[in-house]
């Protein structure tokens, strides 16, 4: 968490190597992603790395099941693992009967589910969101959160977040508060 | 892949309208493209047949000297065997032997020069079609005392002549002597060359020939060959059997012609391309629209591990599923427009056609839209668009990532 310009966005784009730093490296799982060349970091992306935004998320020409199965359609998995990941995926966020549905057809809640259920489809080692309720009503918010928590749980991946929401900061395991570009606190929390 | 392409053609959908108006303008291209290229085919091709098929041939065979003497005694030696061995050819239709020479007309009236051919008239039928150009009277059937000559219309009218009436022939003979014979006119015929009506009157060889005391006698040998798109080679291939003989064809003949045929095959290129050019930039443009409204939504997917490459390649894709839709459309479109306008022609008269009358040539034109130009065009289009794509899809990989997801 941290004010607004304090680096949010800076940081979770350097974790996830959307940017790269001017100084110091970004190891994650002892890869230095840094230094890798631009194909080797798309790659890298796409199979370790989960995202979520705060809005755009989703490809609006495809349905629902259709966005979900992007990513390990990008991974070339097989018809049928995509075919049964994205429907559980899409029970798991609440969303069975929307299968077909296009984006523009979704809340902007359903929406922001559609893409966790995206995000975590894929099995990454860790989903980034980037102030994921910063465009949902409290009630949507709260839902969703709620979603995130427990597919934490039970898929066993690790989410960061970036946000101002107390909500998420009451949850969480870990709050790395920054100013001005800089980590001024960094809390343990066990839930 | 097969995700690729949908999400490309989905996308061509997304903006409806703006889709829809670049179709149209496609469309509308394409069909002026090929209206004003089939006008002036169409125009070209009936010149051509009017003057080559009518009038000319392929491919005629003289003596050398004739061409600027033409009277009896330079004649071909052997001619009719050499005719008969031309349409012994495997690549030849026909080929008419016949005892041309100048000489003079007398009717009651007046007289006039003219360019007298002996013909055997099956023969040039097949080759000319003589029998068809006929206004008035039969072809060649000798029902008269006097043998038959058929002269064109406008001859008619200078010698205040018609069918039926006796005219006189004179000429010289294979040794230089004087002849003079009397015919009737058996049929007035017509083509588009006032010369040549005014100058050409035809009879049989059979008649004409023991006249100048050459039973054997052909001064001129007229091809037809089945496929006119080599006829240079075919001339050469002429020249070759026959070095004693001045071979020459139709762009030779008549190469005023042969020029403007040319001149417009070149243009027609640089109109077809242009018109293709300009709907081009008209594609360029919706797609760099579209590309610019979705940076935001392009960057998500290039973060969530979709290579530049194939962004790149889906905003390609767009392009050229957007250029197919449309020149399909399009040529469908202009296909049916062929055969609607040419279930009447397109009457020129009244609108700048008196010019083509003046010439003596038809003024109801039908469009000529040869297979291939629909296939050129097609293909062009969607080079064209693709080469127009490249921009746009460049744009749309411009970004990192991470600058695109933030874009406002
Ligand atoms: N550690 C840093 N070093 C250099 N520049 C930084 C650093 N952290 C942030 N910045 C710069 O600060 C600006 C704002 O950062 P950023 O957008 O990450 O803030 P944010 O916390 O996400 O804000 P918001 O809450 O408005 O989304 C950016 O232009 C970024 O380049
Ligand atoms: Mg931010």
């Amino acid at each position: 968490m941290g004010p607004s310009g304090s680096g949010k966005t800076t940081f979770l784009n350097l974790i996830g190597g959307l940017d790269k730093p001017t100084q110091g490296q970004v190891v994650i799982d002892g890869t230095d992603i840094s230094t890798l060349k631009e194909s080797k970091l798309f790659d890298f992306r796409l199979r370790n790395i989960g995202f979520v935004f705060q809005s755009y998320n989703l490809i609006p020409v495809l349905t629902a099941k259709e966005n979900v199965s992007f990513i390990m359609l990008l991974q070339k998995q097989s018809k049928e693992a995509m075919e049964k990941r994205a429907k559980e995926m899409l029970e798991q966020v609440g969303l069975s009967d929307k299968i077909n549905v296009r984006p523009n057809q979704l809340s902007g809640g359903q929406q922001q589910r559609v893409a966790v259920a995206r995000a975590l489809a894929s099995k990454p080692k860790f989903v980034l969101a980037d102030e994921p309720t910063a465009n949902l009503d409290t009630e949507s918010a709260f839902n969703l959160l709620d979603i995130m928590s427990r597919l934490n749980k039970e898929e066993n991946i690790t989410l960061i977040f970036s946000t101002h929401d107390q909500r998420v900061i009451e949850r969480a395991k870990r709050v790395i508060t920054l100013v001005d570009g800089e980590v001024s606190k960094d809390e343990k929390f066990d839930r | 892949m097969k995700t690729l392409l949908k999400i490309s053609w989905r996308n061509i959908w997304r903006n409806r309208t703006r889709s829809l108006v670049i179709i149209i303008a496609i469309i509308l291209g394409l069909m002026g493209g090929v209206f004003s290229a089939g006008m002036r085919l169409g125009i070209e091709t009936q010149q051509f047949r009017e003057t080559v098929e009518t009038q000319i041939s392929h491919i005629q065979l003289h003596h050398p000297e004739f061409i600027a003497n033409p009277e009896a005694r330079f004649h071909l030696d052997n001619g009719l065997a050499m005719a008969e061995e031309i349409m012994d050819l495997a690549w030849t239709k026909i080929a008419s032997p016949r005892t041309v020479f100048d000489g003079m007309i007398t009717s009651a009236n007046m007289n006039a020069g003219v360019r007298i051919k002996g013909i055997d008239p099956e023969i040039e039928a097949r080759t000319t079609g003589l029998n068809e150009l006929l206004e008035e009277g039969t072809y060649f059937e000798d029902n008269g005392r006097l043998p038959s000559v058929i002269i064109g219309q406008r001859l008619a009218r200078d010698l205040r002549a018609e069918k039926g009436s006796r005219i006189v022939l004179t000429f010289q003979d294979k040794k230089g002597e004087i002849v003079s014979a009397s015919f009737r006119v058996e049929a007035l015929y017509s083509v588009v060359s006032p010369q040549f009506e005014e100058r050409t009157v035809f009879v049989k060889s059979t008649i004409l020939n023991p006249l100048i005391e050459d039973n054997n006698s052909v001064t001129e040998i007229a091809v037809l060959i089945d496929n006119l798109d080599d006829y240079q080679a075919k001339a050469e291939m002429l020249r070759e059997m026959y070095p004693e003989a001045e071979v020459r064809s139709w762009a030779d003949l008549a190469p005023s012609l042969h020029f403007s045929i040319e001149f417009l095959h070149r243009n027609l290129a640089w109109m077809v391309g242009i018109i293709i050019l300009g709907v081009s930039f008209g594609l360029l443009n919706t797609i760099l629209m579209s590309v610019l409204e979705r940076v935001n939504e392009l960057g998500v997917l290039m973060a969530i591990g979709m290579k530049r490459l194939q962004v790149f390649l889906m905003v390609v894709t767009e392009t050229a599923l957007l250029s197919v839709v449309a020149g399909a459309l399009g040529l469908i479109l202009s296909y049916l427009m062929v055969i609607l306008l040419n279930i009447n022609g397109i009457d020129m008269s009244g609108a700048g056609g008196e010019g083509l009358a003046e010439f003596g040539y038809d003024t109801i034109i039908f469009l000529e839209v040869p297979a291939k130009l629909y296939f050129d065009v097609g293909i062009l289009l969607v080079v064209f668009a693709i080469l127009a794509s490249i921009y746009p899809a460049w744009k749309a990989v411009r970004f990192s990532p991470a600058e695109a997801v933030r874009m406002e």
